[in-house]
């Protein structure tokens, strides 16, 4: 048997691991992965359209943001358009029930008043200072006259 | 039952220039049998402040300050009271106190009155 020394025997484990490696890639390739790195997913190689950058999925992301928030925006403005103009209608319709109603009382109050006749005969007639002016005599029979109804 | 119009000649009869106008009231409002009439007259005979309307409600037993219904009473003092010329009918207070002729009662009412109207003078 010969001798091997001990850094001669570390050499050739060197290369046998070395062939093994080369060995090991060729079988790679001939899978035709096209990954540069070769890495490794759970015993499966990672394929390149995984990779994908992470910056335009977050532009992507904040463009739909902003499109949904312009959306709701809209949306909001649309909805307070819409009360603001039912609001106003209602406000309009109540306006003109209110003249309506008023334009009737003052029709209904003038044709009263066209059909009142005010007399004033009689209602000063039996006031303290018409009364006043009378003779006591005829006052002492009013007097009388009008104690028999008490 | 509205007292209106006798109210108003009752009024009208205790402002009017005529003196005779006292003897209707005296004849007919002093001695009616409804209270509010016999109120009436003699707030009316003591608002005309004279002599002889002064007379009636105070001298005469059953009449003015002497009627025999409180509430009559109770208004003819409170009107003798709210005169703001009260010499008259303190004078016919005095007379009346000085007469021994004058009942007892009479007499006695109008020494109270007067000493009422001498306090809110």
């Amino acid at each position: 048997m010969e001798k091997i020394s001990p850094l001669r025997a570390s050499l050739k484990a060197f290369e046998q691991f070395k062939a093994q490696r080369a060995q090991k890639r060729q079988e790679n390739t001939g899978v035709g992965a096209t990954n540069p790195f070769g890495l490794t997913f759970k015993g499966a190689v990672v394929q390149m359209d995984v990779f994908e950058s992470q910056a335009p999925k977050a532009e992507k992301n904040e463009t739909n943001s902003r499109s949904e928030a312009f959306k709701k925006a809209g949306k909001l403005a649309a909805s307070a358009w819409i009360a603001t103009k039912s609001r106003f209608n209602s406000f309009k319709q109540s306006a003109i029930s209110f003249g309506n109603r008023i334009k009737e009382n003052t029709i209904n109050a003038w044709d009263k008043l066209s059909k009142t006749e005010i007399t004033f005969t009689g209602l000063f007639k039996d006031s303290v200072s018409n009364l006043q002016k009378r003779p006591v005599s005829e006052l002492e029979t009013m007097f009388k006259d009008e104690l028999q109804t008490v | 039952m509205s007292l209106k119009k006798v109210s108003n000649i009752i009024e009208a009869l205790g402002k009017h220039e005529d003196n005779d106008s006292v003897r209707v009231l005296c004849e007919l409002g002093t001695n009616h049998a409804n209270d509010e009439v016999r109120e009436l007259t003699a707030r009316a005979l003591i608002k005309r402040n004279s002599k002889e309307s002064l007379e009636i409600v105070i001298k005469n037993k059953g009449k003015g300050i002497n009627d025999l219904s409180a509430r009559v009473a109770m208004t003819a003092i409170n009107e003798l009271l709210a005169l703001k010329e009260k010499e008259r009918a303190i004078e016919i207070l005095e007379e009346t106190l000085a007469n021994s002729e004058t009942e007892q009662e009479v007499q006695d009412t109008a020494r109270s009155v007067k000493a009422l109207m001498s306090f809110s003078s």
